[in-house]
């Protein structure tokens, strides 16, 4: 079993709980849901960062946009890993990034039973994650500090694809 | 304290969706949790209508601004009580929600969220509400006439 790169938050999940549902129970849950890569019930993107990158081009905080770029290097690049892999997948939902009031980022990604989010901050301390799951993909809820996005990003992408 | 087996939240713009397939979802923007409670200890609400007769969501379609404009242009959520309740004990302290009658309003209550969390913590939960809604677009809702 692969480790999850962060433990969630005291009083969510506990560490070992996360590294379960993402490598192991998601994929019996959405496969049996789902059926395959045909039913996928969200419509997909080839270019699933772009209004993402859009967003992110006019923010004007130097420092939330720096952190932002690279998130979504990161998540590009392990997009296209993914693909290389899996060449069945060929739309992936789209991100979704907004402007809080307060100047933060606020990205949203949804999938099947699954929803992945990312609150970029001035501060890049500040800066977080979250999952959460339906109760088709056993309704767990993680969270935890941006502070090392790439193994985070590849354990997501890896788990979530894995049963596209 | 009896509840009804769901509650209704109002969605007034179109932003507090995302576009992400067949149908729309909600987004965390339909959760923001600005308001500060006036009572302690210090909690954030989002307002909400609870289900206690058959008008709830009639009722919730009609609520106007001051200004006479619908304040749900775009539509309802729906929130069943048994999974806020499975919600407010995974997150006992940081999350709540109560009935709140008001004058004017028989149905309103309050989704409650902890004031001060992390912002991390506090999308957990707001995801969660987001990814427990089903959303009603107002095209779609008949009223009975």
């Amino acid at each position: 079993m692969t480790d999850f790169p962060q433990k969630s938050d005291p009083g969510t999940m506990r560490h070992s709980s996360a590294n379960y549902l993402f490598v192991d129970g998601l994929s019996n849950v959405t496969s049996d849901i789902n059926g395959g890569p045909e039913s996928l019930p969200f419509v997909g993107e080839t270019e699933p960062l772009r209004q993402a990158r859009e967003v992110i081009s006019k923010v004007e905080n130097q420092c939330v946009a720096e952190q932002a770029v690279r998130l979504l290097s990161i998540i590009g690049w392990m997009i296209k890993l993914v693909r290389q892999k899996r060449r069945d997948i060929s739309d992936i939902p789209p991100l979704h990034a907004y402007v809080e009031e307060d100047g933060s980022v606020l990205m949203e990604w949804l999938f099947p039973d699954l929803r992945v989010g990312f609150n970029i901050e001035p501060n890049s301390e500040d800066s977080g994650w979250h999952v959460v799951s339906n109760k088709k993909a056993r309704e767990f809820t993680a969270s935890g500090q941006l502070t090392n996005p790439r193994e985070l990003i590849a354990h997501l992408l890896a788990s979530i694809m894995a049963n596209i | 304290m009896e509840y009804p087996d769901r509650c209704i939240r109002g969605i007034p713009r179109s932003d507090c969706l995302l576009e992400g397939g067949p149908h729309p979802h909600a987004s965390l923007r339909l959760y923001d949790f600005h308001q500060l409670s006036q009572e302690p200890p210090q909690w954030r609400e989002e307002s909400i209508n609870w289900t206690v007769d058959e008008d709830a969501i009639g009722f919730t379609l009609r609520q106007t601004n001051v200004d006479g404009s619908l304040q749900f242009k775009v539509g309802i959520a729906i929130l069943f009580h048994f999974e806020l309740n499975k919600l407010k004990k995974r997150h006992e302290g940081l999350f709540d929600f109560k009935r709140k009658p008001v004058e004017g309003n028989k149905y309103h209550g309050n989704l409650l969220l902890k004031d001060g969390l992390r912002t991390e913590r506090k999308n957990m939960i707001r995801s969660a509400l987001a990814i427990m809604s089903e959303v009603i677009l107002r095209e779609n809702i008949q009223e009975k006439k």
